[in-house]
């Protein structure tokens, strides 16, 4: 599953956008069991990502997606898609998937801070930051910690004439799964232009689609009122 | 309409309907919950139409692995299962991705040309329907069949990454689609030792991506 690789965007919109990912390794026991109860770690986990302010937070529980995401409010809930709080997720009391969880920050600072508590609770929960190598790798010297492996894009190839305009594609492809139609995307874009609806609404109905959650409202929002000024 | 991500979704003479090659089953239209007649729903699906719903919609499970999304855990995990290994460099080749979607037949184009230069990743949904010798379906009739993306995922030595880099190359010029390349790599310090063989080759990655940090436990 690589779904949060390939966002696109200048290396100035990126610099606003990662994703943190924890996973238990559904093969490795001794993962499941190292350092106490899986409950327990993922409580701890879930503290420490909840403190830095994440735009989008996922916990799997029983078999439930929790879903908080910034600026998505229950009135906006629709079909399947339901949002959850903070505190919801922090407090749940279901037992976690081996799936468990994933966060989406706008600032470098709020992952390093997660990466450094994270390395001290010792949870022995597999981390994984999605977001430019260079911030990401001096995060993790200031944290004390060494890379293990890096998982690097060499974009797209093939028929990329298919592919949407830029604007709609740095938006679309905040949903690694595509579950994010360029349609809806462009539809949205027109009515932002027309005064219809604010981007930061707008932002939410494009991140309900994304089911894995791992869409950034705040960067989005940014992108579809830029690309409604532009009137193209 | 506009919810479809293949626009799959088409009005016409005043009614719509769901173009049934186009659909690939993801669901999206029915979990928006936007349609004003509440007329969609996902009949049950047979062999081999079934693998357009296990392969396109997230919160589907593949019953032949048991992993929901669309491939494995890949390098997320390397810590603690050693998958991919010092001098070892992995592919994650994501066909129709992103958001263009994919024939089988084209998967099967690629797969057939990486056939004899990887390893194919076990536990891949794409894996367990292939001939991994060939990398040719083992039924044809899944050739018909379309998916918004599916993931061949596979390994080699960091001796033989650029090789496998240009029959890419190579292979992206014969199929209807795109697909997005991931290059997974064991770290050697603060180091990627394949991202300097790429460079020198010609390949330069994109300037984000993915860090497993090292915290899982315990080590591989």
């Amino acid at each position: 599953m690589t779904h949060t690789h390939h966002r696109r965007g200048s290396k100035k919109d990126l610099q606003r956008d990662y994703v943190v990912l924890a996973r238990i390794d559904r093969e490795v026991e001794a993962q499941h069991t190292y350092g106490g109860p899986l409950e327990e770690r993922v409580k701890r986990l879930l503290e420490i990502l909840g403190r830095y302010e994440p735009v989008a937070l996922l916990a799997r529980a029983s078999g439930r997606r929790l879903r908080y995401m910034k600026g998505w409010e229950p009135r906006m809930d629709s079909g399947t898609h339901r949002v959850a709080s903070l505190e919801d997720i922090l407090h749940s009391e279901e037992l976690p998937d081996e799936g468990l969880t994933n966060a989406v920050y706008t600032s470098r600072e709020a992952v390093e801070g997660v990466v450094k508590e994270l390395k001290e609770a010792d949870l022995g929960i597999s981390i994984v930051v999605s977001g430019i190598f260079d911030d990401v790798f001096d995060i993790r010297e200031k944290a004390g910690t060494e890379p293990h492996t890096v998982n690097m894009s060499l974009g797209t190839w093939g028929r990329t004439q298919l592919l949407p305009r830029r604007p709609v594609l740095e938006l679309c492809t905040m949903c690694g799964h595509a579950m994010i139609s360029p349609r809806l995307a462009e539809a949205m874009i027109d009515r932002v232009r027309e005064g219809a609806q604010a981007p930061e609404e707008a932002a939410v109905e494009l991140g309900k689609q994304c089911t894995c959650n791992i869409f950034s409202t705040q960067r989005a929002a940014d992108i579809i009122r830029n690309a409604a000024a532009e009137g193209v | 309409m506009m919810y479809c991500p293949v626009d799959a979704i088409k009005a016409a003479d005043g009614e719509v309907h769901i173009d049934q090659d186009l659909c690939v089953e993801c669901a999206a239209c029915l979990k928006s919950g936007v349609c004003p007649q509440d007329a969609l729903y996902q009949p049950e699906l047979g062999w081999p139409r079934v693998l357009r719903s296990q392969f396109s919609d997230p919160l589907v499970s593949h019953p032949i692995t048991g992993i929901s999304g669309r491939g494995t855990a890949e390098m997320k995990t390397n810590d603690v299962t050693g998958r991919f290994r010092e001098g070892e460099v992995g592919f994650a080749i994501e066909m129709g991705r992103p958001g263009i979607s994919t024939s089988f037949a084209d998967v099967e184009k690629v797969a057939n040309a990486l056939a004899s230069r990887v390893e194919f990743e076990p536990l891949n949904p794409v894996t367990a329907l292939l001939d991994v010798e060939t990398g040719k379906f083992r039924d044809p009739k899944v050739l018909k069949e379309r998916a918004l993306s599916a993931i061949i995922e596979c390994k080699t030595t960091e001796d033989r990454g650029i090789e496998v880099l240009n029959t890419l190359r190579e292979a992206s010029g014969d199929i209807e689609t795109v697909f997005s390349l991931c290059v997974i790599n064991r770290c050697s310090g603060f180091k990627a030792p394949f991202k300097e063989k790429m460079e020198a080759a010609g390949f330069t990655p994109r300037i984000n991506g993915k860090t497993n940090v090292g915290l899982g436990r315990p080590l591989a």
